[in-house]
């Protein structure tokens, strides 16, 4: 960088006057020597023989005489001419040595001494203008100190203003990294006046914009093109980016934070082309670093107060108490909710108020033991549960989650950890307990109390199955040895009446089965289990084919009908159903029976369908009752007990039976089981593709 | 096909059952000397030769027990029990006779080691079968340990 004769030119003050001044003092010296030694020797040598000088002691004299006459002038000449400058210079040079840079030297000719002069005046310049730009830098610096953020950019902007127009650069900007490092923005720049604003336009930049020149910066190497024109063919980007925007010049100087590139400053020039001195370079280093740090400063400020302000608020807010705790028992900080669960007016008061946390917080001190331990131990306890005291006196239960923090050294520096009020919680469970065991009682007291009435009833059923019956053997076995004892001695009447006698005591044996039955149904204890109905229908009907093969019944059954029930009342039911399908199919032609499954009201309903005698629908209400017949006893056989039974199964599952027909039309039972098998099993069908509704 | 040295013990509290049971024998044909205990004292008095069996030949042993469950003072099952309880008695078979058909019953009779379990039916044509087939198998053909 050579050194630039515009700075000199505009500083220092030039008189050159034509003078003989101009000859080197070398010169001036031999011509004082002509003068003052040679003249006078040749002025007496020429004029003695004139003048009549006897002797050369006479001559010598003149000489001396004519010398001494003219070295007053020539002493006056060199006294202005030479002495006088130098002691001029030697003057401000120890004014200059002072710090007062402003003076120039009065540069009278180009010999030696103006030359010094000049050589002076451009230190000075030098000097001068370093001084100047340190002061710049250092009033940047300055002003940059302890700004509040928002102090920052303005104080940025005049920065970049005061270095701008100290330099002449046409615009000076920062480019500035963002946190992640992924991009760059242009978050200041300054103009001179006239020239076009690029800001907001250069903004979240990513780093491979202008590869060239980022890649020269993230080096951390200065930029500096005083020609467009002279870019490298790899800058061919920016070298079109650059003309655009009618750029000359320009210089950009890497910005470090630790040592990494973080941003740039720089200069453009846009009216002219031009070469930017180390000057200028250092200035952008020096304003670079010092901007650099201010940004950097108040991110890390930012980044901190945001992470401060959340944890603050965190601590504020939270509606855990949030403390800190010494081994010994001191607390050492509290939050509002800390205060609030143990009654204290502020986190201040909470702090004061528990100065020995085991025997002032703890209702039961060996808590504390436990707590400590378990910390110890495990580095952290989470709910731990334990009664506590609030500043009143008051107890309340407590959840405490803690955790040991340690000094790097290891050493214990205090516990820390959240406080939770669980009292309601404490209550509520109490409650529920209480409630649990009142009701486990009152479950008792009624499996008691049903335990009773079904022994009775079993009492009853046992005695019915022996006493009730003994008698009617007796009946009917007396009765038949009668007939056969005494059979000359009867006369048909006699033998006929016998005869009912036998019947209506095996009838009432009968009966009397049945009761037991339909009790046994309702007694017997329920395993329900998956079962395949399709299966179970399949036995009952082979057992009714194996009881009377003559019969020729077509019987349809749809496969693969799955539910959960009691399997042995499932089969009862079944063997009832399909029992009296086949009874009351006896007297039909091509008798039919059918077993599936239909959606009715969006459940399954299994129905089973004959083609038989059928009911008249007006004692539909009657068919389920306990021995109650549709049918006279010489038509089809049976005690009415059948759909009793049917109906008892089907309520124990939790479903219903009902049934349509119509005289010698046949009819059709159907059942549901429990509700909420019946709506999984609808998922099922789903499922597997069956059509449903 | 009788036996007349073979002993059947008839224990019956109802003396109905006890009059059909022996008709029904005898219409089988079945000719064996029939004990009635009309108790489970009186049954297991026969069987240790206590009470008014006192010194009873115990060498004489029933070839069959019928046994009722249902009776006054000791009930059937509590009968076989004991009588399963003892070495003189604990491999007599022993064939229940009762009305019931309780599951209950039926469980604990045979779990107490009861031989067969006949619910007598109402139907004295039914019992008459019962009767034939019993006589059958465990007077004739079952072949006992004496």
């Amino acid at each position: 960088m050579s050194e630039p004769e515009k700075i000199s030119s505009r500083k220092n003050t030039v008189r050159v006057r034509p003078s003989w001044k101009s000859f080197s003092i070398r010169t001036r010296l031999l011509a004082v020597f002509v003068l003052l030694v040679l003249l006078p020797i040749a002025a007496v040598s020429i004029s003695s023989p004139l003048i009549g000088f006897q002797s050369g002691q006479e001559q010598a004299i003149a000489v001396a005489l004519i010398a001494v006459f003219l070295a007053v002038p020539a002493s006056i000449y060199f006294a202005r001419g030479i002495a006088l400058p130098l002691t001029e210079l030697a003057e401000m040079a120890t004014r200059a040595a002072a710090g007062d840079l402003s003076l120039t030297v009065t540069v009278d000719g180009d010999d030696e001494i103006g030359a010094l002069a000049t050589a002076f005046n451009s230190m000075t310049a030098q000097l001068n203008r370093r001084i100047e730009m340190d002061g710049l830098v250092a009033e940047i610096s300055r002003k940059c100190i302890n700004l509040s953020h928002a102090e920052i950019d303005p104080a940025i902007d005049l920065a970049l203003k005061d270095i701008g127009t100290y330099v002449g650069a046409d615009r000076s900007y920062v480019f500035f990294l963002s946190e992640d490092g992924q991009f760059i923005d242009n978050a200041h720049e300054w103009r001179r006046e006239g020239i076009r604003s690029r800001f907001g336009r250069l903004e979240g930049l990513p780093l491979a914009f202008l590869p060239w020149y980022m890649g020269n910066l993230e080096n951390l190497e200065v930029v500096h093109i005083s020609g467009i024109e002279d870019l490298p063919p790899e800058a061919a980007e920016e070298k079109r980016e650059w003309e655009a925007e009618g750029i000359q010049s320009i210089v950009r100087v890497p910005m470090t934070y630790g040592g990494i590139f973080r941003g740039f400053v720089g200069f453009d020039s846009l009216q002219e082309k031009r070469v930017w001195s180390g000057e200028d370079i250092r200035l952008l280093r020096m304003v670079g670093e010092i901007i650099c740090n201010t940004l950097e400063r108040r991110r890390a400020e930012r980044t901190l107060r945001a992470s401060e302000e959340k944890f603050r608020g965190i601590f504020e807010n939270a509606i855990e108490g949030i403390f800190q705790s010494t081994r010994d028992g001191r607390l050492l900080s509290a939050n509002p909710a800390m205060a609030r669960i143990l009654g204290c007016d502020s986190p201040e008061d909470t702090i004061e108020t528990y100065q020995d946390i085991p025997n002032q917080l703890y209702f039961d001190a060996e808590d504390r033991n436990d707590f400590l331990e378990t910390l110890w131990r495990r580095g952290r306890t989470a709910g731990f549960e334990t009664r506590m005291y609030r500043k009143n006196g008051d107890i309340i239960w407590g959840s405490v989650s803690a955790r040991v923090v340690r000094g790097r050294d290891g050493r214990l520096l205090y516990f820390e950890g959240t406080l939770e009020d669980i009292t309601e919680r404490r209550k509520a469970e109490e409650e529920i307990r209480r409630l649990n065991e009142e009701l486990e009682r009152r479950v008792l007291e009624r499996t008691a109390e049903l335990q009773a009435a079904n022994s009775e009833l079993e009492a009853f059923s046992y005695s019915v199955s022996h006493d009730l019956r003994a008698p009617l053997r007796s009946i009917d076995g007396f009765s038949q040895a009668l007939i056969e004892d005494y059979a000359d001695q009867l006369d048909d009447d006699a033998r006929f009446y016998l005869g009912r006698v036998r019947g209506a005591s095996q009838h009432m044996g009968q009966v009397i089965d049945d009761m037991l039955h339909l009790s046994r149904v309702t007694r017997t204890e329920m395993k329900r289990e998956e079962l395949d109905l399709s299966t179970a229908v399949y036995e009952v009907i082979e057992e009714l084919r194996d009881r009377s093969p003559d019969r020729d019944v077509e019987v349809e059954i749809e496969d693969n009908l799955l539910v959960k029930g009691d399997l042995r009342l499932i089969r009862v039911l079944l063997e009832n159903l399909l029992g009296n399908a086949w009874k009351f199919t006896s007297r039909t032609k091509k008798a039919k029976i059918q077993f599936g499954r239909e959606i009715i009201d969006g459940a399954p309903a299994y129905f089973v369908r004959d083609n038989g005698a059928g009911f008249d629908m007006t004692y539909a209400g009657k068919l389920f009752d306990a021995f109650q017949r549709l049918h006279p006893r010489e038509e089809f056989e049976g005690t009415g007990i059948g759909l009793a039974i049917v109906d008892r199964v089907v309520r124990r599952h939790g479903g219903k039976v009902w049934a349509e027909s119509e005289i010698g039309k046949g009819a059709v039972f159907h059942f549901s089981l429990e509700a909420k098998q019946q709506s999984e099993s609808i998922d099922e069908q789903q499922r597997k593709g069956y059509p449903v509704g | 096909m009788s036996n007349k040295e073979k002993v059947i013990l008839l224990v019956e509290d109802n003396p109905d059952d006890v009059i059909l049971t022996l008709r029904a024998l005898k219409k089988n044909k079945i000719m064996n000397k029939v004990i009635v205990a009309k108790d489970g004292v009186e049954a297991l008095d026969y069987l240790f030769g206590t009470g008014a069996y006192e010194g009873r030949n115990l060498d004489e042993k029933p070839q069959i027990i019928l046994l009722d469950l249902k009776l006054p003072k000791i009930d059937g099952l509590e009968v076989l029990k004991r009588l399963r309880e003892d070495e003189r008695t604990r491999l007599l078979p022993v064939v229940i006779l009762t009305s019931s058909k309780e599951q209950r019953d039926l469980i604990e009779g045979y779990s107490l080691g009861a031989n067969s379990y006949i619910r007598k039916p109402v139907d004295f044509d039914q019992f008459m079968e019962a009767v034939r087939h019993l006589g059958l198998y465990w007077l004739v053909l079952n072949v006992g340990l004496d």
